[in-house]
Formats: C-alpha cells, sequence, structure tokens
C-alpha cells in the first residue's frame, strides 16, 4: 500500500459535496485513485455511489469541492465533453444506448472522431475486438440493433464500448453496478478481464453491492455510507466480514446467521394443495412450472433466456396458452424505469396505485388514506423520505425499488411475480427484502422469483433452469446447489 | 449495399414493404380504371404533387425522428409561396435573405425546445399564426407571379421515366444517406432513441436540435418553392392540409411519434400514397366531401397493419 500512497493520484476527489433538492448526496467527500489500481466502491442505496459517478463523469457539477486529474484541477465547466477528453468513461447503472440504432451506431456516437469512410466496417471491427478481449465467445454483431438484445447482452455492450480504444486517451473507467444484467458466466468474463487490467495504465472504479464480485476484483474498497467515504480497506486483508461491518450491517449479519433462509420450511406446508398455476392440458412433454400457495418458485439460467416471458405469460393470464393462473397476480417489474416507476407522481401515489378499490371513497381517491398505506410501509421497510408525498425520483433507485415491492404487497393478489427485483439494490434493502417475502409466503402468498443471484436460490422452495426459452430442469430448492443450477445451464 | 443497411435489420417490412405495397394497392386500381396513368405524361400528371408533398413530408420525418412534430408545416409552405410569389419577382435578394431567414427561424425553435424544455406541439402551433400571418400580409389574395425558371425546374422532361418519379428517387436516396451514413443523422436517430444516452456522450442536443429543425426548415421551404412553381400561385392558405397529410406521411412510411424509427425511404413512399389516395377516390367519383374522410381511413388501416408488423419480430434468445 505504501508505495501507492506515495504517488501521485491519477484522479482525486477533494471535500465533494453535492446537494439536491431534498436530500443532501455528498458531504465533504475526499478520495483519490491511483493508476493501474482496481477501486470498488461500496455502500447502501442512497450512500452517494450514483451521485460520485455523475460527478467524475462530468454529468453534475458539485456544489463545493474539486476534482483533480493527473494533478491539475478542473475547470468549472468540467463536463462529460471534457471528462471524455481527460480519459475518463462510465459505464452508468441506467443503461446509455439508443436502443434503434445498431452496435456500430452507438459506438459512433460515443467515439464521433471516428467517422470517414467504412467507419461502420472500422468500428464494427473494433468493436468485436473489445468484445473478444473481455468476453469471449459473445455472439453478438456490429449490425445488431440494440433492441433486438436481451438486458444482458445490452449491458456487454454497454461494457465493451466503455473499453473500446479510441483516438481519446483511456485513464479512468468507471463501472457502476456493471453485472447486474449479466449471468454468472459473463460476470466471470468481465472480472477474468478486470484483473487482467490490474497494474495497467488503466485505472477502474468498480461499483458493485455484490461482495463477493468486490472482493474477487479489486485492489481497495472504499465504503460510502450518507454521502462520506467511511474508510478504504485493501482487499487481501479484507473479508465479507470487515466491509459489511464497516457499511454499518454488523447486526444484520448477525440475524441472517440466527434466523437461518431455510428455517420457512415446515410451516407452509399447510397451503401446499392449493394451486395457482396449473399447466393447461396441452402435453408436450415440455417442463412446466406449477405454482401453490405459499411457495416461493425461482426462476434461473442464463439471462435472458425465457424467464421474463413466462412472468409476462403468467401476469398478462387471459393471453396465457400453457398455463391456468387462479387469482388475481401482482408484477414486481425488473427495468423499474421503463416498467415500474411513473416519474411525476409521488411516492404515495406510485405505492397505491393497485390498491384504489381500498382507497376509494364512492368516486374519488382518499387522499388521507392513500397517506396512511404509504407511511405504513414507508415505516415497516424503511423507505428513506421526510415524506411520502415527494416525487418518486426524490428517492434513490434501491428505495424506488421498495417502493415497487410495497406497492404488490399491499394488494391482494395471492401470486406475486418477481422480474429480478434485487437487482442494483443494496445488501442491507436486499436482506430486508427477503426478510418480507418470507413473511408474506408464510401467510399463504406465493411468488415466482426470476432471480439472476445465486444467493436467492436458497430462498426458493423449487428452482427451474432456463435455456433458450424452455425449461430444462426442476431443482428442489433444498437440494440445489451453484454447480447442479450451472451444470443444467449449460 | 451498405447504404441499404436499414433493410438488414429485420425492419424492412416496415419501412419498406409496406410502404410499397400501400402505394401498389392504391396504384393498380387507379391504372385499372385509368390505363394511361402508366404512360409517361399520366405518370407525370399523377405524381406532380409528389413533389412538395415529399420534400414536406421529409421536413416532418427531420422533426418526427426526434419525437418533435411540426404542426405549422402547411402554413409555412403558404408563406413560402407568398414569398417565392411576390416578393422574389420584385426584389430577388429581398426574398433569398426571407427564406434563408426562415431556416434561422427554425434553428432558433429547435435550440429553443431543448434550451426551454417546452412541447413543439405548443411552439409550432404558435407559429403557424405567424407564418399565416405574414403570409397574408405578403399576399392577401391568392395571386401573384411565380418566377418562370422555378416553374420550368419542376415540369422539366427528363428521358425515359418522367421527372416527379426521378426526384422521389434521389430525395429518397439522399435522404436516406442522411440518415444512416453521416454522423450528424446518427446523433439525430439516437435523440430519438434515448436522447440521455446522446448527451452522456458529450454532445449538445440543443445544436443537435437546432440543426435538426433547421433541416426541416429547409425542406419545408424547399416545398414551397415547388408548389408554388407547380400552382404558379401565390397563396396564403394554399396548404394547410399538408401539416396532417405529412405527419399520416411519415407515419405510413414506418415512423412514430416516439422518434428514432423513421426512414426517409419509407416518408417519400408515404407521401406518394397520400398523394395516390385523393386521385384514386377522385377517379371512382367519390365526392369531395367523403374524401378526407376515406383518407382517414386508409391511414388507420395502414397503421393497423404497422402495428402488426412490428409485433412479429420474435423473442430473440442469447
Amino acid at each position: 500500500m505504501s508505495n501507492i500512497n506515495a504517488a501521485q493520484p491519477k484522479v482525486e476527489l477533494r471535500d465533494i459535496s453535492k446537494s439536491f433538492i431534498y436530500s443532501r448526496a455528498l458531504d465533504n467527500l475526499s478520495m483519490s485513485i491511483y493508476e493501474g489500481e482496481v477501486l470498488a466502491i461500496v455502500g447502501h442505496n442512497g450512500a452517494g455511489k450514483s451521485t460520485l459517478v455523475n460527478i467524475l463523469a462530468g454529468t453534475y457539477h458539485p456544489n463545493s469541492g474539486s476534482v483533480i486529474i493527473d494533478g491539475s484541477p478542473t475547470e468549472s465547466d468540467y463536463d462529460v465533453y471534457e471528462a471524455n477528453r481527460l480519459g475518463i468513461r462510465a459505464v452508468f447503472q441506467e443503461l446509455s444506448l439508443c436502443p434503434n440504432l445498431t452496435v456500430a451506431e452507438n459506438l459512433r456516437i460515443f467515439h464521433p472522431a471516428l467517422g470517414g469512410r467504412g467507419w461502420q466496417k472500422r468500428l464494427g471491427g473494433m468493436f468485436v475486438e473489445t468484445m473478444d478481449r473481455i468476453f469471449p465467445g459473445h455472439g453478438i454483431r456490429a449490425t445488431d440493433t440494440i433492441e433486438s438484445l436481451p438486458l444482458g447482452q445490452r449491458q456487454m455492450v454497454e461494457i465493451a464500448k466503455a473499453f473500446t480504444i479510441s483516438e481519446l486517451p483511456l485513464k479512468l473507467l468507471i463501472l457502476d453496478e456493471p453485472t447486474s444484467a449479466l449471468d454468472h458466466h459473463t460476470t466471470q468474463q468481465l472480472i477474468d478481464f478486470i484483473l487482467s487490467l490490474r497494474g495497467g495504465s488503466m485505472s477502474v472504479i468498480y461499483i458493485s453491492h455484490l461482495l463477493d464480485e468486490v472482493l474477487s476484483c479489486t485492489d481497495r474498497i472504499a465504503v460510502l455510507r450518507d454521502g462520506r467515504n467511511l474508510g478504504i480497506l485493501t482487499t487481501k486483508d479484507a473479508s465479507r466480514q470487515t466491509v459489511i461491518e464497516l457499511m454499518g450491517e454488523a447486526k444484520l449479519l448477525r440475524e441472517e446467521k440466527e434466523a437461518g433462509p431455510f428455517s420457512h420450511q415446515s410451516s407452509r406446508d399447510k397451503f401446499k394443495d392449493v394451486p395457482l398455476v396449473v399447466k393447461s392440458v396441452v402435453e408436450d412433454g415440455e417442463l412446466r412450472i406449477t405454482v401453490h400457495e405459499g411457495e416461493i418458485v425461482g426462476l434461473t439460467g442464463l439471462a435472458g433466456h425465457g424467464q421474463t416471458e413466462l412472468l409476462l405469460e403468467l401476469f398478462d393470464s387471459r393471453s396465457a396458452k400453457q398455463y391456468q393462473v387462479k387469482g388475481a397476480v401482482t408484477f414486481v417489474p425488473g427495468d423499474r424505469q421503463s416498467d415500474g416507476v411513473f416519474p411525476i407522481w409521488s411516492i404515495a401515489k406510485n405505492l397505491t396505485v393497485q390498491v384504489y378499490d381500498v382507497l376509494k371513497r364512492l368516486l374519488l381517491i382518499d387522499q388521507n388514506r392513500e397517506k396512511e398505506v404509504a407511511e405504513k410501509w414507508r415505516r415497516s421497510i424503511g423507505i428513506k423520505t421526510d415524506s411520502v408525498r415527494r416525487g418518486i425520483l426524490s428517492l434513490s433507485g434501491g428505495n424506488q425499488q421498495k417502493v415497487l415491492f410495497a406497492r404488490c404487497l399491499e394488494s391482494a393478489a395471492p401470486l406475486v411475480l418477481m422480474d429480478d427485483p434485487t437487482r442494483g439494490v443494496d445488501v442491507g434493502t436486499t436482506h430486508e427484502l427477503y426478510k418480507l417475502i418470507m413473511e408474506e409466503s408464510r401467510k399463504g402468498r406465493a411468488f415466482v422469483w426470476y432471480t439472476t443471484e445465486m444467493d436467492e436460490l436458497k430462498y426458493c422452495d423449487r428452482i427451474y433452469v432456463f435455456k433458450s426459452g424452455k425449461i430444462i430442469a426442476e431443482l428442489s430448492g433444498d437440494e440445489a446447489t451453484q454447480e447442479d443450477v450451472l451444470k443444467s445451464s449449460f | 449495399m451498405q447504404s441499404l443497411s436499414a433493410l438488414r435489420r429485420g425492419n424492412s417490412l416496415r419501412v419498406l414493404v409496406l410502404p410499397i405495397a400501400s402505394v401498389l394497392v392504391i396504384l393498380i386500381p387507379i391504372a385499372i380504371l385509368r390505363p394511361n396513368v402508366l404512360k409517361y405524361t399520366g405518370l407525370e400528371l399523377l405524381l406532380n404533387m409528389t413533389i412538395p408533398l415529399s420534400l414536406a413530408t421529409v421536413a416532418q420525418m427531420f422533426a418526427m425522428s426526434i419525437a418533435e412534430l411540426d404542426f405549422s408545416i402547411g402554413n409555412l409552405i403558404g408563406l413560402v409561396t407568398c414569398i417565392v410569389g411576390t416578393v422574389l419577382p420584385k426584389s430577388t435578394s429581398l426574398g433569398i435573405v426571407m427564406l434563408i431567414g426562415i431556416i434561422g427561424v427554425y434553428m432558433l425553435i429547435g435550440a429553443f425546445l431543448n434550451f426551454r424544455k417546452v412541447s413543439s406541439l405548443v411552439v409550432t402551433i404558435a407559429m403557424s399564426f405567424v407564418w399565416t400571418g405574414l403570409a397574408v400580409t405578403i399576399q392577401p389574395t391568392p395571386g401573384g407571379n411565380v418566377p418562370p425558371v422555378i416553374e420550368k425546374i419542376v415540369s422539366v422532361n427528363t428521358p425515359l421515366v418522367p421527372f416527379p418519379v426521378l426526384f422521389m428517387i434521389a430525395l429518397a436516396l439522399i435522404g436516406h444517406f442522411v440518415l444512416f451514413r453521416t454522423k450528424f443523422g446518427i446523433l439525430m436517430r439516437g435523440v430519438g432513441g434515448n436522447i440521455k444516452a446522446v448527451g452522456l456522450a458529450g454532445h449538445s442536443i440543443t445544436w443537435i436540435k437546432a440543426l435538426v429543425f433547421g433541416c426541416v426548415g429547409f425542406f419545408g421551404v424547399l416545398s414551397g418553392i415547388a408548389l408554388a412553381g407547380i400552382t404558379t400561385a401565390a397563396d396564403a392558405n394554399i396548404a394547410p392540409t399538408y401539416t396532417l397529410l405529412t405527419i399520416a406521411g411519415v407515419m405510413v412510411g414506418g415512423g412514430s411519434f416516439s422518434g428514432g424509427k423513421e426512414s426517409a425511404v419509407g416518408a417519400v413512399l408515404g407521401a406518394c400514397v397520400m398523394t395516390l389516395v385523393g386521385t384514386l377516390l377522385t377517379f371512382l367519383q367519390i365526392s369531395p366531401d367523403w374524401q378526407v374522410g376515406v383518407q382517414g381511413a386508409v391511414l388507420l388501416l395502414v397503421l393497423f397493419a404497422n402495428g402488426l408488423a412490428s409485433r412479429t419480430g420474435e423473442t430473440k434468445y442469447a
């Protein structure tokens, strides 16, 4: 460590503060990134990670403090263009590709100087080369339109786009939750690639809520809470435990150990006879899922292999050809930006949109009831806001996801469909959500849960593995291990 | 072949097959009713009016590709015919300055849209009154005296294939090149697809929108000049229907209000469809009172087919 600290930092943040209308995102934060290192940033949702990325990438201006690159402070007009010019690039959590354009055209937008005759071929070649380096065997062509690619592949394109070598320098690459839509295999490819960069001239900031990833591919770990830098750990001396302790979640860790995830199993047996989802009469030899009251059914396999399509089929049960769904269903979307949040509505309105029949008095919505319901959830799952009347976008991403969860749990629907609902949500919040799911299932509610996190499968009673739009294996939750799932997905 | 890259993306159905099919569906009955339209002079007469309409539709296509609309294009074209028919014969330089000034105003509108984050619908509806107001000030009643050189250009006799056909092919190819091959075109379509992503890559959205609206103004002015040349009249109220016809034309050509999906080939074919529908209805001796309604029904049909076509794409697995 000492030899790194002696060197001049590649990029330095000094006393950065940033406030938004309703909240203070960064509070006198200082941090240094050295040449050739991979620095992890971990912390709760709302700890200020995304704000930090945006300041480094030039999309936000700090209220005070300075960004120092290669020893010289940046000017007040530091913006995205300037950041690109100085060699700082970011892969944002919300994907920043144009869905209607091809991969090559997206690259052209990002590297405008690489024009001239035959640019499509040239940029396409550069892209494929970068993809081959990071994700060997990716199968994506430069002429593919982004919207024709599944979410996981879009994220791969996004990452490769940022790593593409152009006339601009590349000194610091910020990856904000880069693996949120990647499956296990591609995540490992990315981690291997990042490991291969260590000690080179490029620095990487790796932001993830998955501590195992962070511990396996970084040099140092910075822990953020409430917009402050709580401390920096050296990765080789750190463990899951020490990081979580520093994040202030020691209590949580104890609870998890004491309760154990499987304690729910026995109490739910009484519901097992009431089916919610059964297959239709068609018999074509394909595996189909079944769901009973109080069950948690996991969907897994490589990302984008038909899991979401199944959820959608169950959701719109009138169009379901292969299944009969009994009773109402509710849906927790994975892509909250496009499928979940009503951006101009308040937190309370977003939360209660499925229960108007309860809130309604004659023909009107009872505003007080609406607020009561929202307040109840704010207290019980800790939605971080001072008033539920605030706009939903005043919340951080993880807290928005909590609202979407609360929306579905507030409804009386016996079947909850979840499309990778903890994507990009921090450790503390996900554990709260797990607890909530357990409690609800004990009361008889059933969950169909598509997840890209192997860890989450241990909460499921049964697991279905998907490949190319079909279910290829059914595993029982007790016995399924990561290896089982991986074996069946390849 | 690379300039036809749009066709390889699986949206050929939407931007090419459906519009061409629509043209044929309308052209074939016309040809059966009046076989003479397939001759040189017939085609020329039949397609003459597609020159201004296709220019105006391409103008609208630029606006719609960034998810904006120009609701004043019909009024603008009326103003341009007044400038061409009244100002230009008296003072060539003043006329040209005014036409270029219009393009400048359009660029300001584009920049203003992003700068103030206002809806183009509101701004362009307001502008439509400005354009018509200016037009009736210049030329209160239809009349004027369009320079003969403009008349000659739009009615030029080309060998073998009539001028309107050649013109539409050229316009479609140029538009396609701009949209799919130039940096400007890609940035413009990028803004239609994900405006935030283009901003994050360090581009000025204000500048892109200004340029796009500059193109709207440019093609709108060309459309007005062409219309003045064909009708040889300066008339403030000559083209109010163009506003909706151009939007319909872009939609028939595979475009959408949400932006990013527009194609120049589709827009020109769409303009063709919108012109031919009117002609067909006249040949079928449907009274003009009913024509607008039937045009609307045709449009609904095409949009319905479009909707079906865009839903046929199968989910792709990794």
